[in-house]
């Protein structure tokens, strides 16, 4: 099932601001283990397993994910575009691309090719205003289907590589909003007493908005951020968390020290395999917001590790997903099941 | 027109079997005879109405990768096969082997990178292909040293007339020779199907040598440089603009009065034609029109759109204009002089 709803969310579009378009999905996945939903003012999801106490756990996944954005309709059908979140240009050469126009436009984006490029303009850093969408289109009919503001994605099926490992596009962070979805699951058949909040919060890759204001509304106890991490390449730094070895748990100056060492006990209790990293200060995700969100929330941080983040070939292990989605609901069990006052006082 | 089946099958060069069952089973079906020659050329036969010997060229090769080391993790590395730009490599879909099995290129994240770093192509060499193995047993068992790797990209009709598929050079000049040989046109000609032109023309060369052609037509598909920002005499073909003659490149500088002729029936035919407005890039006429004692040759082409990558584009309607003057020079010229 976790494959299944990463190979459909990933294949449509949630670019930052415009998530709201496809949040259906999100709806059919999350209804039938959860007790009620609701999409806030930013265009986050928040989904709400109801329990028997007082208490309050956020879950948060951002659901947007990075894209492109039309800025102007040339001659001869083609398009000038901006990026929408942290892109690497060099990652939108020779792409497929759809276009959410007036309908989804099929487009490519290319590059002169080498016959006619001398070599030093091959090493040349690319910028995307180098870089146009090719849509087929003469301007005019163009200008019927496609306005400035309109958003577009890489088109790439997402592929099943060996074991348990995909790869496709936006799977940060709907690698996470899986987890979520696992969690959901999971709770859904062991009990718990907290009320448990699923935000798949919307606009993380343009400042983490739409997490400040779900996590406002829902004024949690507790947050779990997920997000996905630098996943092990031959390219990468020794400390570089590998696929396949469970979830990436973060120590760090803005996180919960408590909270850390307890869901790592957990996860050894349960025989969960557990990374652990070391984040100093920013982390990057939406912990930033909502810890510091009305008078403070205590949160921990897990990741999903993942590699060549930011490029429509980001690659995760579905069983890292699965297993983080359960130990989560251990963790909530556990939290459930524990003296609240001792656990957050310092 | 073939371009969908031919534009999805793997071909990199020396490794054409895809293509060339392709090709027989469709000679079969059409009932033309064909021979297959010692390096893999097909060399099927359109009898007819003859005044001289008519060879027409397409190859079945495309650019690719080639698999030339497993590292202790898994990991893929490899060399290029032909003509591939390290600019298209960044973030990839590929396919491996004969069982093709799936695999990713990828890229440091952006988060990572130095504002130097951003932007820039990766050498071939720091790149390698991920399959999601975790060891290199693993990948042993799947992969090894010498598959050839292609990238995956499906045909797709889009836009006003346009088509987008990896190979479109040369399974555009493929697909053109087999709707000619469909036609059981009352003319002569060879038609063949090279192998291993994106490394050096080494099909059509043995190919000619055979034949001994007194004219040779090479069917391709070429550079254009139609895009935004560009100057109209530096785009070489224009989308739209229909078949582009060549008249001189790297490889071949060709037969003036030839090119005239050609020019003269598009003319009269009213097909639409451009010259190839560059000397850069060559292709199997290179080879032929230099076997034995030479003949004459001629290029017509498809203008393709970022050739010798996995986002090739082209026009249906531009290829319908090679279609039809290709039959009409090979018709004029079996007419005798």
């Amino acid at each position: 099932m976790l494959k299944e709803f990463l190979f459909e969310a990933c294949s449509n579009q949630f670019v930052s601001g415009f998530e709201y378009i496809n949040g259906y999905m999100l709806k059919k996945y999350f209804e039938p283990y959860t007790d009620s939903s609701e999409k806030d003012k930013i265009g986050s999801y928040i989904f709400k397993q109801n329990g028997t106490s007082d208490k309050k756990i956020m879950l948060a996944a951002h659901i947007d994910e990075i894209g492109l954005m039309v800025t102007k309709i040339l001659e001869d059908g083609f398009l000038s575009f901006t990026s929408v979140g942290g892109i690497n240009p060099a990652s939108l050469v020779a792409q497929d691309v759809i276009i959410y126009g007036k309908e989804k436009i099929f487009g490519v984006i290319g590059i002169k090719p080498p016959h006619v490029i001398p070599k030093n303009e091959r090493s040349k850093a690319l910028k995307i205003k180098d870089l146009y969408i090719d849509t087929g289109y003469s301007k005019e009919k163009l200008e019927n289907l496609v306005s400035i503001g309109d958003v577009a994605t890489i088109k790439r099926d997402p592929v099943s590589l060996q074991g348990s490992v995909i790869s496709s596009k936006a799977l940060d962070d709907k690698a996470c909003v899986a987890v979520m979805l696992e969690t959901a699951k999971e709770l859904n058949k062991i009990s718990h007493k907290s009320n448990i909040f699923y935000a798949a919060t919307a606009q993380e890759e343009t400042g983490c908005r739409g997490s400040s204001a779900a996590s406002y509304k829902i004024s949690p106890d507790i947050g779990i951020v997920l997000d996905v991490g630098f996943g092990m390449t031959p390219d990468m730094p020794p400390e570089t968390a590998c696929l396949g070895n469970g979830p990436v748990i973060a120590f760090g100056g803005r996180l919960n020290l408590k909270l850390t060492k307890k869901f790592i006990e957990v996860c050894h209790t349960y025989n969960y395999s557990i990374q652990c990293e070391a984040i100093p200060s920013d982390t990057g995700t939406d912990a930033e917001s909502v810890q510091i969100n009305r008078e403070g929330v205590p949160c921990i941080l897990l990741s999903i590790p993942l590699r060549y983040m930011h490029t429509s070939v980001e690659t995760i292990d579905v069983k890292d997903v699965e297993t983080t989605g359960r130990a989560i609901a251990r963790f909530i069990n556990e939290l459930d099941n524990s003296d609240w006052g001792e656990l957050l006082c310092f | 027109m073939f371009l969908k089946e031919l534009t999805e099958l793997s071909g990199v060069s020396g490794y054409e079997y895809e293509v060339r069952n392709y090709i027989k089973s469709k000679l079969d079906e059409i009932g033309c005879e064909y021979k297959v020659d010692k390096l893999g050329n097909v060399i099927a036969h359109n009898k007819g109405k003859k005044n001289k010997k008519i060879m027409l060229a397409a190859h079945m090769d495309e650019v690719g990768l080639i698999v030339s080391h497993i590292d202790s993790n898994g990991f893929i590395k490899f060399q290029p096969v032909g003509g591939v730009d390290q600019r298209i490599l960044n973030s990839k879909s590929v396919l491996i082997g004969e069982n093709k099995i799936p695999g990713v290129i990828g890229s440091k994240a952006i988060h990572l990178m130095s504002a130097k770093e951003r932007g820039k192509s990766i050498p071939i060499d720091k790149l390698y292909i991920d399959i999601g193995t975790y060891s290199k047993k693993e990948t042993e068992e799947l992969v090894s040293i010498g598959d050839y790797v292609v990238f995956k990209s499906s045909y797709v009709e889009f836009g006003e007339g346009l088509i987008k598929a990896k190979a479109l050079d040369d399974r555009a000049g493929c697909s053109v020779l087999l709707d000619l040989l469909s036609m059981k046109l009352d003319v002569d000609f060879y038609g063949v199907f090279t192998v291993m032109e994106e490394v050096g023309s080494r099909g059509a060369q043995v190919a000619a040598y055979g034949l001994e052609p007194d004219y040779a037509i090479v069917l391709e598909g070429t550079v254009c440089v139609h895009m935004p920002g560009v100057k109209e005499n530096s785009m070489v073909t224009l989308i739209g603009r229909g078949a582009a003659l060549s008249l001189m490149d790297s490889s071949t500088v060709y037969d003036i009065d030839e090119v005239r002729k050609v020019e003269n029936i598009a003319e009269k035919y009213g097909i639409s034609y451009q010259f190839r407005t560059s000397t850069s890039g060559g292709n199997d006429a290179g080879a032929i029109h230099k076997t034995k004692e030479g003949s004459k040759a001629v290029a017509i082409s498809l203008p393709c759109r970022y050739i010798h990558s996995p986002v090739s584009v082209a026009s249906k309607n531009d290829y319908d204009n090679v279609v039809r003057l290709i039959k009409a020079v090979i018709s004029e010229n079996q007419k005798g002089e």
